[in-house]
């Protein structure tokens, strides 16, 4: 084992190598494949014990791996923007099974218009499904995040299938150097899979995911999952901890940098948290007091470490990578959700970038600092920013024009 | 298809795009025409240029217009002859780590060998892609390159100014291409490694090249004899290999 160049998406393959998973039910989709390539070629020649299984679609893929979950199958499989579209309806029918198993998404933004490069409208829309998600900025936070989320999805006070999030491109074809764990670490920190309850099986008949009329079981069934991803958040602080005393990398549920001494915080997710950072720092260069904020942990929803992360700055903005068409970012709702209640809460900004892998400039974040500091005074704004230069605008309008569209001249 | 790498012995804080490369590779010299392609973005007079290419570095620099130090290899050439087959990724490798003095050739060997084996490259394959690329190392020269950090993007300060979308006629917002035969306009004579040069003599006027050109490239003139569109011929090679009597040949354009 040791250290290796490892893309992303290979990354996300050894660690479900690692976890010793019994079976992989796949469909391909630009940029995942190669993760499941790479299982496949390992399960082919034998160095994994695994069954590897092509569906006919992702809503198959998604049915037959909360199946194998339910009849106590460590399960693996991975899918990306349309494909994990096509598969909604089970992401909440296998998430209301309670049957743990981790999905790897690859995100790319959705049709229409279809792209292939990255932002977080695909995994965001599966974020009441009632799958847990871990985000990833690196390739190493990449296996880590899988080895932990299975640990996270098995635990018997949560029980609820995870999902874990990498950057199509920016990290699943990007190689970076990974500490590949040995496997009998591995195993220590994540023991074969028992699950907990009835283990669906030939010789025990059992019913599961039935139909209940009338409200009130509906109910209770839908708040036992809201208790166990509650619950998840300590879960997983035990979980990281461990695994930190295993290998020696810590995870949290938000990670913070600069944030000593930030009057002021950008706030960001996965891979382009790592340009953001390079801008901090530096705008910290410069004499600005300014941190990052990366949300790792998205579901459940770490509302305490965010309001602990963000209490006492003057002004804080949160940069998008999704559009909820009519709203607006759709992290930046939730973050000022977690500051309901703070006596004077740092005054808030709503930028979107990076939407279908649009590049930020380094401008943008100047102008972001100078909008933090004209918030602090002038109160902050839940209106959405699109982070968009005049001369892209431009190149734009140049090329409706080509297509026959001629805008009217303002 | 554009791919960065950033090489560091401390750890690396940036990702994506490379805006002020150190070493600029161009597998295809073609490109570098492309204005759409903006391959020489970023290249200043300190920035290694890798071509491709059987023109002299000299010639190659001045006819494109290319302010950093050229180095050409003749690769095409090299992978022809060796593995028959116009794959460059290896023998490119090879030649960028020896311009750059990167590494000796025994350690390069032992990386591209596992490189491709992980992609299921074997056998007789594999040491044709191992000599090319040593053929390669052999003849580029080692003119190592500057490892100095490059600040990336604009460092200048312009604070205000966002700039704020306006919204358009919701006929024009959406992605529609209402003008007819715009892909005529898109040349991509560039895109070609290999030119396919039909015979009249062998040629029996079946049609399938028209047939089965994916692009459409291929017209039939008045008396059905087969004529290449060259502007829009991508080199794709379904012609050569479809025609029946062989009568059309590849053959490598010269950048």
């Amino acid at each position: 084992m040791g250290r290796e160049l490892l893309t992303g998406n290979l990354a996300v393959a050894w660690a479900a190598r690692l976890a010793e998973v019994d079976y992989v039910p796949a469909f391909p989709i630009t940029p995942q494949t190669e993760i499941v390539e790479a299982l496949a070629q390992w399960v082919a020649r034998g160095e994994l014990q695994a069954r590897f299984v092509m569906l006919d679609s992702e809503h198959a893929m998604l049915t037959a791996a909360g199946a194998a979950a339910a009849a106590g199958a460590r399960t693996f499989t991975a899918s990306s923007s349309q494909g994990l579209l096509y598969a909604f309806e089970m992401l909440y029918a296998v998430a209301g099974w309670r049957v743990p198993l981790v999905l790897a998404n690859v995100s790319r933004g959705l049709a229409a218009p279809i792209t292939l490069e990255p932002d977080h409208n695909d995994v965001l829309a599966a974020r009441d499904a009632g799958f847990l998600q871990l985000h990833a900025e690196t390739c190493q936070e990449v296996l880590d995040n899988v080895l932990i989320a299975y640990r996270l999805a098995e635990h018997p006070d949560v029980l609820l299938p995870a999902l874990v999030n990498l950057d199509g491109f920016w990290l699943s074809f990007a190689r970076e150097p990974v500490e590949l764990p040995a496997p009998e670490a591995v195993r220590e920190f994540l023991p074969p899979f028992e699950p907990p309850h009835g283990r669906l099986s030939a010789s025990h008949a059992l019913a599961q995911g039935v139909a209940v009329l009338g409200g009130s079981a509906y109910a209770f069934f839908k708040y036992q999952m809201q208790r166990a991803a509650e619950a998840a958040l300590d879960v997983h602080d035990a979980i990281s901890a461990e695994f930190a005393d295993r290998f020696g990398r810590r995870w949290h549920a938000v990670e913070g940098w600069g944030l000593d001494d930030a009057e002021y915080v950008i706030v960001m997710s996965n891979s382009f948290s790592t340009i953001g950072r390079a801008e901090v720092a530096r705008l910290r260069d410069r004499g600005l007091r300014i941190g990052l904020l990366r949300l790792r942990l998205l579901r459940p929803f770490p509302h305490v470490a965010i309001a602990r992360a963000l209490a006492g700055r003057r002004a804080v903005a949160v940069i998008d990578q999704n559009l909820s068409v009519g709203k607006g970012g759709i992290l930046f709702a939730e973050v000022a959700s977690a500051l309901c209640g703070m006596h004077s809460p740092p005054a808030l900004l709503s930028f979107v970038g990076g939407l279908g892998g649009r590049r930020f400039r380094s401008e943008e974040f100047d102008q972001i600092a100078a909008a933090l500091a004209r918030a602090t005074q002038d109160g902050g704004s839940a209106e959405p920013h699109l982070l968009f230069t005049a001369a892209e605008h431009r190149h734009m309008l140049e090329w409706l024009r080509l297509a026959g569209n001629q805008p009217p001249d303002k | 298809m554009v791919a960065f790498v950033r090489l560091s012995e401390q750890p690396v804080c940036e990702r994506g795009y490379v805006d002020r490369p150190d070493v600029l590779v161009a597998m295809d010299a073609g490109q570098l025409g492309q204005p759409e392609a903006a391959v020489l973005a970023g290249v200043d007079a300190g920035t290694l240029v890798l071509v491709n290419s059987s023109e002299p570095a000299a010639v190659l620099a001045a006819t494109r217009e290319i302010p950093g130090r050229v180095v050409t290899v003749d690769v095409s050439a090299i992978v022809v002859a060796v593995v028959g087959r116009h794959v460059l990724s290896a023998a490119m490798a090879a030649a960028a780590a020896r311009a750059m003095n990167l590494a000796p050739w025994t350690v390069l060997a032992a990386a591209i060998r596992r490189e491709l084996a992980d992609s299921e490259v074997s056998g007789v394959l594999l040491e044709r892609n191992l000599a090319a690329a040593e053929r390669a190392f052999e003849a580029t020269p080692a003119v190592g390159c500057e490892t100095t950090i490059r600040s990336e993007g604009s460092a200048a300060s312009r604070p205000g100014g966002l700039f704020v979308v306006p919204r358009l006629p919701a006929r024009f917002a959406a992605p529609a291409i209402v003008a007819a035969a715009t892909s005529a306009r898109r040349t991509t004579e560039t895109w070609r490694l290999e030119r396919p040069i039909i015979h009249r003599e062998r040629c029996t006027r079946c049609s399938l090249c028209f047939a089965l050109c994916p692009e459409g490239a291929i017209a039939l003139d008045a008396e059905h004899w087969p004529v290449v569109d060259y502007a829009h011929c991508k080199g794709c090679g379904v012609c050569v290999h479809e025609c029946p009597t062989q009568a059309i040949d590849a053959v490598r354009e010269e950048a």
